[in-house]
């Protein structure tokens, strides 16, 4: 692996760094960068990112993997690269995610703003309006959530209130755009119990209980489904190998795929 | 009458109304375009162009190399004296290959004085082979009493003592129910769960007399004895992970690599309700959780809520009466306060402890509480899976309002790799501030196959407080400054301190799925002060379960509460280790019985074990 910026502390035994993690699945991100699976398979297309799959012999499925390295490689690129220069809002969300993870706190809060506020004229000509982001504009509250939450003691509680009214502002601009925002209306609970608004904290706390996914029933509805339908069951796995050679595998004659256990399609 | 009407001119009517008609177009005609201008100005103000003044970008602050905090780390050492301790114990979770989710679980511990020699014991909770799958010619696998001579050599008791039962254990909680000054036994279980009363160091089994064995199709985990009515004896809360069954597991596809068979997740099963059993005297328990409002419905579906592994008991109002905080797997964390007329709120989402800073539920397991910050602010730690950061839930000023301060105090991004089971905070240094340890390890023996930065052995981790003050409040500890046998990787699960060898520091045991627990033996040389106290209650419980002992010294006042229920699946010393750092006097001791009372100790000098006996004077 190449040695750079961003690698983790030498004093954790090099075992267990992280050298690859997996490809979010899809509509998600991964935890490290807060990247989108598309995102991945583009930079990869490109040869900016390292990205390896696994999977068995003779299998359809694997599983991908993205050498962690070789993102933070790409951070690094990016920012030095002048032909032309790197965006500037990819540089201030990634380097806003690494800052926030190390806990950097103030630059990552700087990071996020920027990207939040700054319009640029590369942004105007392509029609980008990050204000809108509420992927970003949540991580900004986060942090500044965050910020709040290390301006402890008496002395700093002027600054900590600050700090507090800060996030509720992004988080409310969230709602605005998304209405239905769980992270919001979570937060939103909490900072205003924080800042002494019980009624605003009692009105996001029910939505947030609204609108957050419901794990038992998940749980249930894949459950009945999984024992109901043998094709669905051998389906809910990440990695699911499909016998090529199964009865009413298409060129087989036999029974349909999805009469028996373990048929797929 | 009709008779007295002009007749009607048809031809005069048809022109009045061309008249009327063409003047209604034209004015519906005008009215229509007004509102169409005026509509297409607003429609054109709403979606206009946005323009943006172009300026330069504030060059981005990228992200530095990281590197170790200033704080100057002490030189810990932890030693594996497991063998040389005396400890033979190995784990046994009976895998035969179909990979039940059970065997990926279990493995509490506990220490403990069962023969009152002022030394403490440990337990060692094993689980056994399923059904059908005994291998021959094998004894069964039992749990392990081992007792202690004082300096840390363990001698196992467990057949002499009574304590050999065969079950697929889980978890232990231990606590003088009867008040009769010797420490009792409850083991928790898939199946029944085990009750054993100990008799001046023997015990006998009394499970079914005292009505604690719960359903025989449940799978118990976290259990903890408190005196929750504050009636002087203690109470029995147990917790339930999964409505699981063999049938069920068996009957889901559940795999790792795409063949072969995987241990299936948590969501494949539903929920479950606790128990709660109130101690009614000679012997007797009755279980009260539905009444007590502990079983927590989903309010949509009605079905069972919790999926429980972690659990802590807690005063965290300051009201003197013990709360009940439980780490769910994959469902929201709950949070008990308890009202003092028998019955409890739930309120987990009202005080933020239910989720995670986005407002999803996680993988909790292990849980601990303390005063980390020796003031009036109290964390309480959840180790989660793989994936998700250790949650440090913070109370500041209001004491029923938590957030999330994983990242703000630093001990969530190095955690983040881990998957978490055992938590706990204590002083393992001796600085006067509580630490955080965490046992970790997968539960897939092939996780690196499909996952490269996941193993299926990982180091337990070691979380330096570093103080309030500090940017990283909690800084991971790296192996050159706790040494390679701590460090060395394990799949760890149950963790537990103790000092065994009455040296004054905590000492620390962590347990392993299907191998031998390791036993740290802390070998700090720093050379600070430290006071350990030992409460014998007269009007509350006899070990004073739920009391606060506050100790002020060197201008701070240190708090902690006599509570063996912490961590996952095991139970800590009774006693309470406080770090007194470079101080050698302490100004004030404070005892804050479980039913309410004050009392404050003169103490007659520091690096010593104090026990003090609770005032019977009103």
């Amino acid at each position: 692996m190449n040695s750079v910026a961003l690698t983790p502390p030498n004093t954790q035994p090099a075992q267990h760094r992280v050298e690859f993690f997996r490809l979010p699945a899809p509509g998600k991100r991964d935890p490290f960068f807060g990247l989108s699976r598309g995102w991945y398979y583009k930079a990869a297309a490109a040869g900016e990112i390292r990205m390896v799959a696994v999977r068995q012999r003779g299998a359809v499925r694997g599983v991908r993997l993205v050498a962690y390295d070789s993102v933070c490689d790409y951070i690094r690129r990016a920012a030095e690269h002048t032909e032309p220069p790197a965006p500037a809002w990819t540089l201030g969300w990634l380097s806003g995610l690494v800052n926030r993870q190390q806990g950097h706190l103030s630059e990552a809060e700087k990071n996020f703003r920027g990207v939040l506020e700054d319009r640029t004229q590369a942004m105007i000509d392509r029609g980008f309006d990050f204000s809108l982001d509420y992927e970003v504009i949540n991580l900004h509250g986060l942090t500044l959530f965050d910020l709040a939450k290390q301006a402890r003691g008496a002395d700093r509680q002027a600054e900590r209130e600050q700090y507090l009214r800060q996030a509720a502002e992004q988080f409310e601009k969230t709602l605005k755009i998304d209405s239905e925002n769980v992270a919001a209306h979570y937060n939103l609970q909490l900072l205003y119990a924080q800042l002494g608004d019980e009624k605003r904290s009692a009105e996001h706390r029910e939505a947030h209980a609204r609108y957050k996914p419901d794990d038992n029933a998940s749980d249930r509805a894949m459950a009945l489904a999984r024992q109901r339908y043998p094709a669905a069951n051998h389906a809910a796995e990440a990695i699911v190998i499909y016998s090529l050679h199964r009865d009413g595998a298409p060129g087989l004659a036999g029974k349909s795929a999805g009469q028996q256990a373990g048929g797929g399609h | 009458m009709a008779d007295n009407q002009a007749p009607l001119d048809d031809n005069d009517e048809i022109e009045r109304d061309d008249a009327v008609i063409g003047k209604a177009l034209w004015g519906s005609l005008a009215a229509i375009l007004f509102l169409a201008v005026i509509g297409g100005a607003a429609a054109y103000w709403h979606f206009r162009p946005r323009e943006f003044k172009a300026a330069e970008a504030k060059p981005a602050i990228l992200p530095e190399r990281r590197t170790r905090e200033a704080a100057e780390l002490p030189k810990l050492a932890f030693t594996d004296v497991t063998k040389e301790s005396g400890i033979t114990f190995v784990h046994e979770n009976g895998a035969y290959g179909d990979k039940l989710l059970p065997e990926t679980m279990g493995g509490g511990c506990a220490f403990f004085d069962y023969d009152n020699d002022g030394d403490q014991d440990l337990l060692l909770v094993n689980s056994t082979y399923w059904p059908g799958h005994e291998p021959a010619g094998q004894p069964a696998p039992a749990s392990a009493l081992y007792r202690n001579d004082g300096k840390g050599h363990f001698e196992d008791v467990t057949m002499v003592c009574g304590l050999g039962v065969t079950c697929y254990g889980m978890g232990a909680a231990v606590g003088d129910f009867d008040n009769d000054g010797w420490i009792d036994v409850f083991i928790s279980a898939v199946g029944k769960n085990h009750l054993f009363h100990n008799r001046e160091g023997r015990f006998t089994e009394i499970t079914d007399e005292a009505g604690v064995g719960g359903a025989n199709d449940a799978w118990s985990t976290g259990c903890g004895w408190f005196d929750y009515d504050n009636d002087g004896d203690l109470d029995l809360f147990v917790e339930n992970y999964l409505h699981w069954s063999r049938e069920i597991d068996l009957g889901l596809h559940c795999t790792l690599k795409g063949e072969g068979r995987a241990y299936c997740r948590p969501d494949a099963f539903q929920g479950t309700f606790p128990y709660l059993y109130r101690n009614d005297g000679a012997g007797k328990f009755a279980d009260v959780s539905e009444a007590a409002g502990v079983q927590i419905r989903n309010p949509d579906t009605d079905v069972p809520l919790a999926k429980s592994l972690g659990l802590t008991l807690v005063d965290l109002d300051v009201d003197g009466r013990i709360d009940i905080v439980v780490a769910n797997d994959t469902v929201q964390n709950l949070l008990f306060r308890n009202r003092g007329d028998g019955g409890f709120d739930e309120i987990g989402t009202l005080s933020g402890v239910a989720f995670d800073s986005e407002g999803r539920a996680r993988g909790a397991m292990g849980i601990d509480a303390a005063r980390f910050r020796n003031d009036e602010t109290l964390g309480l730690a959840i180790g989660n899976f793989a994936n998700e950061m250790t949650a440090m839930y913070v109370s500041q000023g209001l004491p029923m309002q938590f957030a999330d301060d994983a990242v703000a105090t630093g001990i969530g991004p190095p955690s983040r790799l881990m998957l978490k089971f055992g938590v706990f905070f204590f002083d393992c240094d001796l600085d006067r501030r509580l630490d955080v340890f965490t046992a970790n390890g997968h539960l897939e023996e092939d996780i690196q196959k499909v996952q490269v930065s996941q193993h299926y052995e990982q180091p337990p981790h070691l979380y330096w407080n570093c103080g309030p003050a500090a940017e990283s409040e909690f800084l991971l500890v790296p192996p050159e400054s706790c040494g390679d046998d701590f460090s060395k990787p394990m799949v760890g699960r149950g963790a537990a301190y103790a000092d065994i060898d009455g040296d004054g520091d905590l000492d620390v045991l962590v347990t392993t799925i299907r191998s031998a627990p390791r036993l740290l033996r802390n070998d700090q040389q720093l050379g600070r002060h430290w006071l350990r106290v030992k409460l014998i209650g007269k009007r509350s419980n006899h070990d004073a379960i739920g009391a606060w002992v506050d100790v002020r010294v060197a201008g701070e006042t240190l708090s902690q509460q006599v509570m063996p229920t912490r961590s996952y699946l095991s139970q800590v010393e009774l006693p309470v280790t406080f770090g007194l750092g470079e101080a050698s006097q302490i100004e004030a001791l404070t005892i804050r019985w479980p039913d309410g009372s004050a009392q404050k100790v003169k103490p007659d000098g520091v690096d010593r074990m104090l026990t003090i006996e609770q005032s019977t004077a009103e």
